[in-house]
């Protein structure tokens, strides 16, 4: 992902800009192009965090509301789907679409987590478009150490 | 002396943003342009709309980090003179970011009254 993220803040200075409404005239842009759909994987991908106690997982969701996401835990599989109720919603009568670079499908993603992890006990919060799961971690007990001693 | 200067241009690299062009739906109706950009972990404080000459840079500060680095979206569009720029408005929630444009009262069909 990093690599991704270092080729993309290359891309040249021209494709961050938009002729929008001198399109709206004449041609339209309607899909986008395939650097700018490489960029956005930049922020669709998801941070996890893994700590002693706690993993910590952010997923960027923009547009779905809290009623809208679905979070399930399996063994050790984490799956989160997310579906608009009121399917594309700029889609409607009186409305001339001029440009559409947003995905309106459903979201669904999968996370494998670490071991010992505590799946009754996690928390999803969502926040502006930004969904965050935690979940505790059994803390392993720590061995007992002892020299030897070497003869 | 020259790793301690590679060192100090790694710290500053570290705070910088990182700029992500975020994808955008267009629609007109009657009255507006309407645009919906998606721009995850950026609320209504965070973000900055500036029209100069015309030309309109649009950037949201967003919670998410990459790296050490925070994400900054942003686009520029070159705006015509069918905007009415004085009477845009900006609103962000869930994550999209609505830039209302109004149409220019000399582009809107004109009816002609029969007598």
């Amino acid at each position: 992902m990093l690599n991704n993220l270092k080729k993309h803040s290359f891309l040249p200075a021209v494709r961050r800009w938009d002729n929008m409404f001198d399109s709206v005239m004449g041609k339209l842009d309607l899909f986008p192009g395939e650097e700018l759909r490489s960029e956005l994987d930049a922020y669709i991908h998801p941070d996890i965090e893994v700590s002693e106690n706690y993993v910590n997982i952010r997923m960027a969701l923009p547009g779905y509301t809290k009623d809208e996401i679905e979070v399930e835990i399996e063994n050790d599989l984490l799956t989160v789907r997310a579906e608009h109720a009121n399917d594309k919603p700029c889609r409607c009568k009186g409305k001339k679409i001029l440009r559409s670079e947003r995905i309106h499908t459903e979201f669904f993603q999968s996370v494998r987590l670490p071991g010992n992890v505590k799946s009754a006990e996690a928390a999803a919060r969502c926040c502006d478009g930004v969904l965050t799961v935690s979940i505790p971690r059994e803390v392993s007990p720590k061995g007992i150490s002892r020299k030897i001693e070497v003869k | 002396m020259k790793s301690e200067e590679n060192k100090t241009s790694e710290v500053v690299k570290s705070v910088e943003n990182i700029e992500i062009m975020p994808p955008v739906d267009i629609y007109e109706d009657a009255e507006d342009f309407v645009m919906h950009f998606e721009v995850p972990g950026v609320n209504s404080s965070s973000v900055k709309v500036e029209v100069e000459n015309n030309i309109m840079t649009v950037e949201c500060a967003s919670t998410l980090r990459r790296g050490n680095r925070p994400v900054l979206f942003k686009r520029i569009f070159r705006l015509s003179r069918a905007v009415d720029i004085a009477k845009i408005t900006a609103c962000a929630c869930d994550g999209i970011l609505t830039l209302k444009l109004p149409k220019a009262e000399h582009i809107k069909p004109f009816k002609v009254p029969v007598a």
